[in-house]
C-alpha cells in the first residue's frame, strides 16, 4: 500500500482528514509536514485553531525545543487519521493520541509565529505504523509505503 | 465516496492548485494566511484567528478549508 505525498519547495506534504470523537472534532483537514528530522508528531497550532481543537482542555505532556523555540506539546487522546492510497482508497489509522503544540510565550508575536508553523509526521509514527518514506526529488517522487 | 475520501481529494484539488501557483501567491499575499477553497483564495488576513471568524461569519466549515501561511522569509524548518 503506498500513500503518495507532495513535494512543495523542497518540503514533502501529506494531507489528511482527521478526528476526534472524544473533542468533539468532526472530519476536518490537516496537512502534515513528513519530517524524518523530528522524532514527533504533532498538529501545529494554526491547524489546531482551524479544526476548533479545543487546546485549553488538553492535558500538558512537555516542553520541546524547535527551530530555536521552546514548544509545549499538549496530548490529544484518540485521533483517527484517514489518508488517501494509490489507488484513491482511504486508509484509516487510529492513533491512541496525537499531540498538539502550542507556544509557550503567549505575546502576540510568539503565538503569531507559532501558528504559522507546519503541522508534522516525525519518525514515531513511521516506526509505530510500520510506513516507509521513498523520497526520489530530482524525480518529484515521494510516497509513504508499507507492506 | 466516503465523506474522508470526498474531503480528501477536495483539498488534494487545492493543494495541487496551491502548489501550481505558489510563487504568484507569494508575491500577491506575503507574510499572510490564505483561506483556499475550489482554487481560489476566498479570504486573507495577517492574523489567523481573524481569518477564520471571517471565514465562519461567511458560513465557511474551517476545518475543510485548506489555509496556508505565505511566508516572506523562506520556511527552512
Amino acid at each position: 500500500m503506498k500513500i503518495p505525498l507532495r513535494i512543495i519547495e523542497g518540503k514533502i506534504f501529506v494531507n489528511t482528514a482527521i478526528m476526534a470523537h472524544r473533542y468533539h472534532i468532526g472530519l476536518g483537514q490537516a496537512e502534515f509536514i513528513v519530517d524524518t528530522g523530528s522524532s514527533e508528531t504533532f498538529i501545529s497550532e494554526g491547524t489546531a485553531v482551524k479544526l476548533n481543537i479545543p487546546i485549553g482542555k488538553l492535558p500538558f505532556e512537555k516542553h520541546v525545543k524547535m527551530a530555536g523555540s521552546t514548544l509545549e506539546l499538549l496530548k490529544m487522546s484518540d485521533a483517527t487519521l484517514f489518508f488517501k492510497n494509490d489507488e484513491n482508497k482511504s486508509e484509516k489509522i487510529e492513533l491512541p493520541f496525537i499531540h498538539v503544540m502550542q507556544a509557550t510565550k503567549k505575546d502576540i508575536q510568539s503565538r503569531t509565529a507559532a501558528q504559522s508553523y507546519p503541522s508534522i509526521l516525525g519518525t514515531d509514527f513511521l516506526i509505530k505504523n510500520k510506513f516507509s518514506l521513498i523520497f526520489t526529488p530530482h524525480k518529484n517522487i515521494a510516497y509513504l509505503e508499507r507492506e | 465516496m466516503n465523506a474522508e475520501l470526498e474531503l480528501l481529494n477536495s483539498v488534494e484539488s487545492d493543494l495541487e492548485w496551491f502548489q501550481y501557483n505558489y510563487e504568484n501567491l507569494k508575491k500577491k499575499f506575503c507574510d499572510r494566511f490564505i483561506a483556499i477553497k475550489k482554487k481560489k483564495v476566498i479570504d486573507v488576513d495577517e492574523d489567523l484567528k481573524t481569518l477564520i471568524k471571517k471565514l465562519k461569519d461567511k458560513g465557511e466549515d474551517t476545518t475543510k478549508v485548506l489555509i496556508k501561511f505565505i511566508s516572506k522569509i523562506p520556511v527552512i524548518l
